[in-house]
């Protein structure tokens, strides 16, 4: 099952920082960019975030298919925004839009338009990359102590680890479930019946699966509850320790983020118009 | 020498009481959530470009189910694991994850707003389909935080392209899915009888 | 005995929901160093009294509880769970949910941690337990890439963190092979002879033998049966109910006390034998996307055959008969189903001729009601309305639930209790009307009495032709089928009538299987019987034979 978190930066010079440069990466990042709206500039956050992705050292092989999936659904949500929006109203200054070409059904194409679809797009991108690290960069167990010492509560912490640790499970059981169920001539994607029988048609495989779960989690309780859990205050066992690499990291990060809210406040981060569209 | 204890039944639940039933039930949810969050399926409206993805009922059930905060952290957590799986970035669409939360949450809150009038099992899924409903409606309301986030999408883009077409989405999975859910788990927390 | 670890004074417990107590007027004393096996039929409350002792009841389960438990001293009425957690460690029946840490370091120290333990002290606990019960190999794991056995050791090992005075087990031999279950015994009685006395829940006596228990409680429906020393029980309990090793079956026999035998009981009809092979395996290879599981496997089961199929954990068992089917594709070889290939055969085609039935029936059961779960694969295959009383009451009946109470067609089938959930799945399987029946681990969280006349009820379903079955029960696999396969590391390792397969001891051992008493038995007097012997008979047989 792909739906694991498999730990494919093992090694690597990012696995060996402390666990809490992945998420404030990541925050930093996606805070900064959301400000920033001139693609010059999203081009150059974009070279930081890929630099940072190298560093994961994460096997090209094992998220090829990611990758592919994700600037796929990016590159079409992108230009399908900013056609629809007909090239944002308002987000750029001046005069009328430079019309490209027209589509069936009268929708004008904009190099405004196009403008705004790749400043979206880049922005993604960015984002994307270094939320990778945070998935694949952290060894399994550590983002809830990541989180613990980033101030968030015992049991929230406590929390995460155990998602984390039930989704290889859930995976394992929706394929079981879906084994049994074909066995009795089950089939999911029969694409017969109305809408709202193809929906309730999931029942063979949600109940089993959440019931199952549920069930089970009786055992999961018990066997917390005697060890202890949320009674009191908790110690954690494992020590994080900023090293001065995680920190040159996360300063980078967050001057990055002071120069970006810095642009946008004095209003020097505003959509850039594509000089090569308008001709 | 013998004595007749009754154990002590736990303090009449608050629904915002964290236990830690609370903390593996929330667990739960966000995994199967996020997990089918990562998959890309759908089923298509005819006639239109909506897609259903029955497991938002899975979200409103362990809101209707288990309460408010079981139900935001499976909205909120699944969502962003799921983002996180596909590889789109757990942070990216943040306030997706939000929204869902929010209908976890909302979900959750009706059992205890009208818990004397559900009677029988079979009103109670009657009650977990509007309630599904109706939290979808409300809690996906929060998208329009783009309009501070991301102004150039406009509030019509924002209301058409995205609001409109979710929540239809998503009222038709909890509408079906949350009774049947209810409906299943009900003779058995019965059973567990904890 | 003022010393005692644990004392439980005319203690009975009736679980909310419930009528009828779990738990009626137990007492009795456990002492430092102790080992006390607990055991009897399923339901007789084994569960209940763990939790009794560990202070889940009363503090989690609801109920009324009458009567006294003291562990270390503690009143567990008065004595919150942070305050019994650090001095009774607990080991649940499935350890696999037991697990709440991602990795197996964290797995151990999630005890301490919760209870504030301090740091330094959490690891010299590590380093102790780690060495201590051999988890040192284990330490860079994640907790799902744990197999059964794995995950079992761990768990304990997250009690012992504790440093607990009293450790209790619910049947922790049931996901084991006989390896890693020797290696748990050891363990145990190295902990009992540290001081540490220990509560063990298991109905397979003769497994948990190696642990030298000091004393045995035998449960039946609530009640103390038996309380005295482990001599003393072999010689009086009932040797249909629990699994004893096979002298106390020979010393009955000799005594003349043994049950009169059943006809055949232990043995179902032999098998018909020539006619033309339901399920042919040629040169198949099958497995998962990125791991293959069976190479180059080639074997024929008959038409009128039952079939066990034995290997250790990840040998490729449930794999083999998920590729017979269809749920699993080939990456080589063809797999024949009476002769025909099956190639381009869908999944419901062969579900006409093979009923599979899951190791885990929760794994399946959804619909609301009995009925529509016995009917949802006839509806599948469009099976005409008129015929579906006709078909739930035949199924029902094949698997002897239709007597079992009024309404139970109604009833949603996950309140069904364990052993009718089991019957129940095979009705599902049944109702496809099938030649074959395919079980995977039939015997799984059975007690030894049900597991035997369940296998047995199978085997005598009208209508169904042939049964194999994948378990790890030796002597159960031994005793009901025909013809045994031994599967290892996905291969084929032997292949023939019982008494042929156990003839290489080697071989047996190298396949991670138990050499059980009854085994030996059969060994030495097979010579007598020219077939695989069940306990009553070859016991019979050998007395007389003196
Ligand atoms: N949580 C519960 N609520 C109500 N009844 C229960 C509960 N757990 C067990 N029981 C009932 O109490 C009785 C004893 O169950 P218990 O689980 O202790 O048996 P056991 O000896 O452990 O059986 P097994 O060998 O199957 O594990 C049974 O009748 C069971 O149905
Ligand atoms: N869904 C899956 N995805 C990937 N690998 C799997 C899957 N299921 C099983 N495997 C692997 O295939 C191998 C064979 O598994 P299989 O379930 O056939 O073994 P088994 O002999 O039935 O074992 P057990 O006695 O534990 O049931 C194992 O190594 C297992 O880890
Ligand atoms: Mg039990
Ligand atoms: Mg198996």
């Amino acid at each position: 099952m792909r739906a694991a978190f498999r730990f494919l930066g093992r090694g690597s010079w990012l696995a060996r920082r402390d666990p809490r440069v992945p998420l404030l990466v990541a925050l930093t990042y996606v805070t900064a960019t959301t400000q920033l709206r001139d693609i010059r500039h999203l081009l150059a956050a974009l070279v930081l975030a890929f630099t940072y992705y190298a560093m994961a050292q994460i096997p090209w092989r094992a998220v090829r298919v990611q990758w592919t999936y994700l600037v796929i659904v990016v590159a079409v949500f992108s230009s399908l925004n900013a056609i629809l929006t007909g090239g944002g109203a308002g987000s750029f200054e001046g005069e009328e839009a430079h019309v490209l070409f027209t589509l069936p059904l009268g929708i004008e194409v904009t190099a405004e338009g196009v403008s705004l679809a790749a400043t979206r797009f880049v922005r993604f991108l960015g984002i994307a990359a270094v939320s990778f690290p945070v998935a694949y960069a952290i060894a399994p167990g550590d983002l809830g102590l990541a989180l613990r010492r980033l101030h968030l509560g015992d049991r929230f912490s406590v929390m995460v680890d155990l998602t984390v640790r039930f989704i290889p499970t859930i995976a394992h059981e929706f394929s079981e479930t879906l084994d049994a169920q074909r066995v009795r001539g089950y089939d999911p994607t029969a694409r017969t019946g109305g809408l709202l029988a193809r929906v309730r048609r999931v029942t063979p495989l949600f109940v089993p699966v959440t019931v199952g779960s549920l069930a089970g989690a009786e055992d999961t309780i018990d066997a917390m509850d005697l060890r202890g859990f949320g009674t009191g205050k908790r110690v954690w066992y494992r020590q994080l320790r900023m090293d001065a690499a995680s920190w040159v990291v996360v300063l980078a990060f967050l001057l990055f983020l002071a120069l970006a809210t810095y642009l946008s406040l004095t209003g020097q981060s505003d959509h850039y118009l594509l000089p090569f569209l308008v001709t | 020498m013998t004595t007749v204890a009754q154990s002590q039944p736990q303090s009449a639940p608050s629904p915002w009481s964290i236990t830690t039933r609370t903390i593996v039930y929330a667990a739960i949810g966000a995994a199967i959530m996020g997990f089918m969050n990562s998959l890309t399926y759908g089923i298509g409206i005819p006639g239109t470009e909506i897609q259903v993805r029955p497991h938002y009922g899975i979200l409103t059930f362990f809101g209707f189910a288990f309460g408010p905060i079981v139900g935001f952290i499976t909205g909120f957590l699944g969502g962003v694991i799921g983002d996180h799986l596909t590889g789109y970035g757990a942070f990216t669409a943040w306030h997706w994850s939000v929204a869902n939360g929010l209908v976890g949450l909302i979900a959750g809150l009706f059992p205890f707003a009208m818990a004397s009038r559900i009677a029988s099992t079979g009103s109670k899924a009657l009650v977990a389909a509007v309630a599904g409903v109706v939290a979808v409606i409300i809690g996906f309301l929060f998208i329009f935080i783009e309009l501070i986030i991301q102004p150039e999408l406009g509030f019509e883009y924002i209301l058409t392209v995205e609001y409109i077409p979710v929540v239809i989405a998503n009222c038709i999975a909890a509408a079906v899915v949350t009774p049947i859910l209810v409906l299943a788990w009900d003779p058995i927390s019965e059973q567990l009888g904890r | 005995m003022t010393d005692s670890v644990v004392v439980v004074e005319g203690l009975s417990f009736r679980y909310q929901r419930r009528s009828e107590p779990a738990l009626r007027d137990v007492s009795f004393e456990v002492a430092p160093g102790e080992v006390l096996l607990v055991a009897g039929p399923s339901g007789c409350g084994k569960s209940t009294l763990i939790r009794a002792l560990n202070g889940l009841i009363p503090h989690s389960y609801r109920g009324d509880l009458v009567g006294s438990v003291r562990v270390g001293g503690l009143d567990t009425r008065t004595t919150p769970l942070r305050g019994l957690a650090p001095v009774v460690g607990t080991v649940l029946q499935d350890p696999t949910r037991q697990v709440v840490a991602s990795t197996v370091p964290m797995e151990l120290t999630f005890g301490p941690e919760n209870l504030g333990v301090e740091r330094e002290e959490i690891g010299r606990r590590l380093a102790r337990v780690g060495s201590e019960s051999g988890l040192e190999p284990l330490m860079g794991r994640t907790t799902d890439e744990l197999s059964g056995g794995e995950s079992q050791q761990v768990a304990i090992g997250g009690s012992l963190m504790l440093e607990p005075r009293l450790l209790v087990l619910d049947e922790p031999l049931a996901n084991l092979d006989p390896v890693a279950a020797s290696r748990l015994l050891a363990l145990v009685r190295r902990l009992a002879d540290g001081g540490t006395a220990v509560v063990v829940v298991e109905h397979r006596i003769e497994d948990v033998l190696e642990a030298r228990p000091d004393r045995v409680l035998y449960l039946e429906d609530g009640a103390v049966e038996f309380l005295g020393p482990m001599d003393g029980f072999l010689t009086s309990a009932d040797p249909t109910a629990v699994k004893l090793p096979f002298d106390a079956w020979l010393g009955r026999a000799r005594e003349g006390t043994l049950p009169p035998p059943v006809p055949d009981a232990d043995r179902p009809p032999h098998a018909r034998t020539g006619a033309a092979p339901r399920l042919e395996f040629r040169d198949v290879d099958a497995g998962y996307d990125d791991r293959p599981v069976l190479h180059d496997v080639s074997a024929s089961l008959g038409r009128f055959e039952r079939v066990a199929v034995l290997g250790p954990n990840g040998s490729g068992k449930t794999t083999l008969f998920k590729a017979a089917i269809g749920l699993r594709p080939l990456t080589a070889g063809d797999v024949l189903v009476d002769g025909v290939t099956t190639s381009g055969q869908s999944v419901a085609e062969r579900a006409s001729i093979f009923g599979y039935v899951f190791q885990n029936p929760s794994q399946m059961l959804f619909a609301p009601t009995v009925r529509d779960e016995l009917l949802f694969g006839p509806r599948n295959v469009g099976r005409a309305t008129e015929e579906h009383d006709q078909i739930v009451s035949v199924a029902l009946a094949r698997v002897g639930l239709s007597d079992e109470e009024d309404g139970l067609e109604r009833r949603p089938p996950r309140t069904l209790s364990h052993g009718q959930q089991k019957r129940l799945a095979i009705a599902v399987a049944l109702a496809l009307e099938p030649r074959t029946l395919v079980l995977d681990e039939p015997s799984a969280g059975q007690d030894y009495r049900s597991a035997t006349a369940f296998m047995r009820e199978v085997g005598r379903i009208a209508g169904l032709e042939s049964v194999y079955f994948v378990t790890h029960d030796v002597d159960l696999a031994l005793t009901q089928a025909d013809r045994i396969i031994l599967l290892r590391e996905g291969r084929i390792a032997a292949d023939g009538a019982p008494l042929e397969v156990i003839a290489d001891r080697e071989r047996w051992i190298a396949c991670n299987l138990r050499v059980t008493s009854l085994m030996e038995a059969n060994l030495r007097w097979g010579a007598h019987s020219g077939a695989f012997l069940g306990p009553q008979a070859l016991a019979t047989l050998a007395a007389a034979a003196e």
